[in-house]
């Protein structure tokens, strides 16, 4: 109890929450612009949050997360162009509301309820989950982190990227990065190419803003060149929703909450997943099934109650196991880490009062977004009406800044730059950037954590096959590393 | 267009590399295990040798799957593509711009250059664009934060 009084002590610090509510209005601006996405917005405000004293740089991040999970929605609804890949499932419903039912107010009132709904709903979870699932993990020793972090690894490899193999490829180089520098366990320099520059290591947020904002900066120029994203001009009057339509989607908004809830634990999967798996369930169990696809309020609610849901449900192995699910929560970890707060179940025993600072967080930004999605709708539609042409320059100014503002460093920039025009090459070839950081933030605990088993062990390998929760790991990372070949095979036979 | 196969050819091979030079390079540091534990070259030669077989893999299956693989293109000599490029060039003169003009100076030139690369024309707003968004780094970064942005030689 006293830790909960003392995270809402630490929350209600003025300057904490203005970064709280400038972060969900960030966040919402940058999900709404097709071309920005949630991690580019993450990574371009990252070294901001630095300027907040304590955790009011979490509270923006977080707001930024929520915030642009949520914008999404409303580029989906108004241009059919979904800000973010989690809102594509809300193009099915929300687009024909919004057009030939001449609705887009209601259309985009349904979907800012379903998303607080969702975001409320799975922060709960998060709330009373995660404390139990530390004390589990609170029994973990070496080899079973070692095991966790190559289950994280594979799983986000195998999901998150087209090829498998280059999955696996782009983790294990993002692994290798995390050896430059000099070796936590010997002190030796490793790999720093005769420069002090990477003698601490390659620098987290250079890469981050490179291989995340600067890359994608690239990819929109090539995407909408000579392309105009044009939209009809729609009123919107009202945005709050009837009576009738809450009745008649209550069921789908808590049934479309538990699966991104669920969704969003396991590591490698996102809101793109979560909404499109919720909306085929609401369409599988509704009475007006066959009105999917012609503005039913169904089919937006559970769409966005599904991928806002995700939110919640990806911390649950951040904060307790240090296994971050996606490229966003990979930026969140990052920030958690630069401020000092290592994830895992002993944060929940060490730093208890801001564990219970980023759950209340992450309830008030959803209820901000929800407040701000209502009031200020109008604004957003205006947001989302700014030309590519124009945000494109700004945000490359301000990647640079961005970059040479936490380090005051050129060779930061450099190495962002750098960052960003092969990160924009191995996007075209298939590889996953979230893979590749991931890699780089787990690399670290992989290897301090492989050392010390073998160590325990007297430099037995054995040590990793005999415990069971270590070999339980480690046998469900080769499953999901190998199971696009063993469903290949299953197929065949 | 390229074909994924050629791709997938350059990036197998270059992987194979990578993970080879890895391995040399750890192969400098101790690797024997010890009572601290393994040398500090035996992770990072571990790595290098996953990324070497990975990239067999990738090989092995791309000739396995050549017809697949001929008929998926990637996009990397469209005109779009040939944009980014010049983009790529715009800002590698832009780093080093910064060094000789300072930030806000070379920034005067860069904003534009981006919206005339993406082909838009509107003076006025490519001139409040500018303007507005170096006014707004000036007094968030500069101002409010006191990041000191680097600044001309002629200055200096």
């Amino acid at each position: 109890m006293t830790e909960i009084l003392n995270a809402l002590q630490m929350i209600l610090v003025p300057m904490n929450l203005l970064g709280l509510i400038f972060g969900v209005l960030v966040g919402i601006a940058f999900g709404c612009m097709p071309g920005l996405s949630v991690n580019m917005g993450l990574a371009l405000l990252f070294p901001l949050a630095f300027s907040f004293h304590g955790i009011g740089g979490i509270l923006m991040l977080l707001g930024i997360y929520c915030g642009a999970i949520y914008g999404g929605s409303i580029s989906a609804i108004l241009l059919k162009t979904p800000g973010t890949p989690a809102s594509v499932a809300t193009t099915l419903d929300g687009y024909p509301m919004a057009t030939q039912m001449r609705q887009p107010g209601r259309a985009l009132g349904l979907s800012t309820m379903a998303s607080m709904f969702g975001g409320v709903f799975s922060t709960i979870c998060l709330i009373l989950l995660a404390p139990q699932l530390a004390k589990v993990a609170l029994q973990f020793s070496k080899p079973e982190y070692f095991a966790l972090a190559i289950f994280g690894l594979s799983i986000i490899t195998s999901v998150s990227s087209g090829s498998v193999v280059k999955g696996i490829m782009g983790g294990l180089f993002g692994l290798f990065l995390a050896t430059v520098g000099i070796d936590d366990m010997s002190g030796t320099v490793r790999f720093t190419l005769d420069t002090t520059y990477f003698l601490g290591g390659v620098s987290f947020i250079p890469v981050l803003i490179g291989v995340f904002a600067f890359a994608q900066v690239l990819s929109s120029v090539e995407t909408y060149y000579h392309q105009k994203v044009e939209g009809q001009i729609m009123t919107i009057d009202g945005s709050l929703p009837s009576i009738a339509d809450i009745k008649r989607v209550l069921v789908t908004l808590i049934r479309s909450s538990c699966i991104g809830t669920f969704i969003g634990c396991i590591p490698g999967t996102g809101g793109d997943i979560a909404s499109f798996v919720s909306y085929d369930q609401a369409k599988r169990w509704s009475k007006h099934s066959s009105n999917f696809g012609n503005g039913e309020p169904e089919g937006i609610v559970a769409s966005e109650a599904g991928n806002n849901a995700v939110s919640g449900g990806a911390f649950i192995p951040v904060l307790t196991l240090g296994i971050p699910g996606d490229g966003a929560t990979a930026i969140m970890m990052g920030a958690l880490m630069v401020q000092g707060l290592q994830p895992g179940p002993l944060l929940f025993v060490e730093k208890a009062t801001d564990v219970y600072a980023i759950f209340i967080g992450l309830l008030l930004a959803n209820l901000v977004m929800g407040v701000m999605g209502f009031s200020l709708i109008k604004l957003f539609v205006k947001v989302v009406k700014i030309p590519v042409h124009i945000l494109l320059p700004i945000i490359v100014m301000m990647t640079f800044v961005g970059t040479y503002s936490y380090n005051n460093s050129m060779n930061d920039v450099y190495l962002m730059v750098f960052s960003g025009f092969v990160g924009y090459f191995l996007n075209k070839l298939g590889f996953s950037m979230s893979a590749v950081i991931i890699g780089i933030i787990l690399g670290s605990m992989a290897e301090q954590n492989f050392v010390g088993s073998l160590i325990m062990s007297d430099g037995s390998f054995s040590v990793f096959f005999t415990r069971p929760l270590c070999l339980f790991f480690l046998a469900a990372a080769a499953l999901s590393l190998f199971s696009p070949v063993l469903g290949k095979l299953f197929k065949k036979g | 267009m390229k074909s994924m196969l050629l791709c997938n050819y350059i990036v197998g091979a270059l992987g194979a590399l990578v993970g080879a030079a890895i391995m040399n390079a750890a192969s400098a540091f101790p690797m024997a295990f010890t009572q601290n534990g393994p040398g500090p070259g035996f992770w990072p030669f571990s790595l290098g040798g996953a990324l070497f077989a990975a990239a067999i893999v990738l090989l092995g299956y791309t000739v396995l799957n050549k017809k697949e693989l001929a008929e998926q293109t990637v996009a990397l000599t469209t005109d779009s593509n040939k944009r980014v490029y010049l983009l790529m060039g715009i800002i590698v003169v832009f780093c080093g711009l910064i060094s000789v003009l300072g930030f806000f100076a070379a920034g005067l030139i860069l904003i534009p250059a981006i919206m005339l690369l993406m082909d838009f024309h509107d003076k006025k707003v490519i001139a409040m664009a500018t303007i507005g968004t170096l006014a707004f780094i000036y007094i968030v970064f500069s101002l409010v934060l006191g990041t000191k942005l680097p600044q001309s030689i002629f200055l200096g």
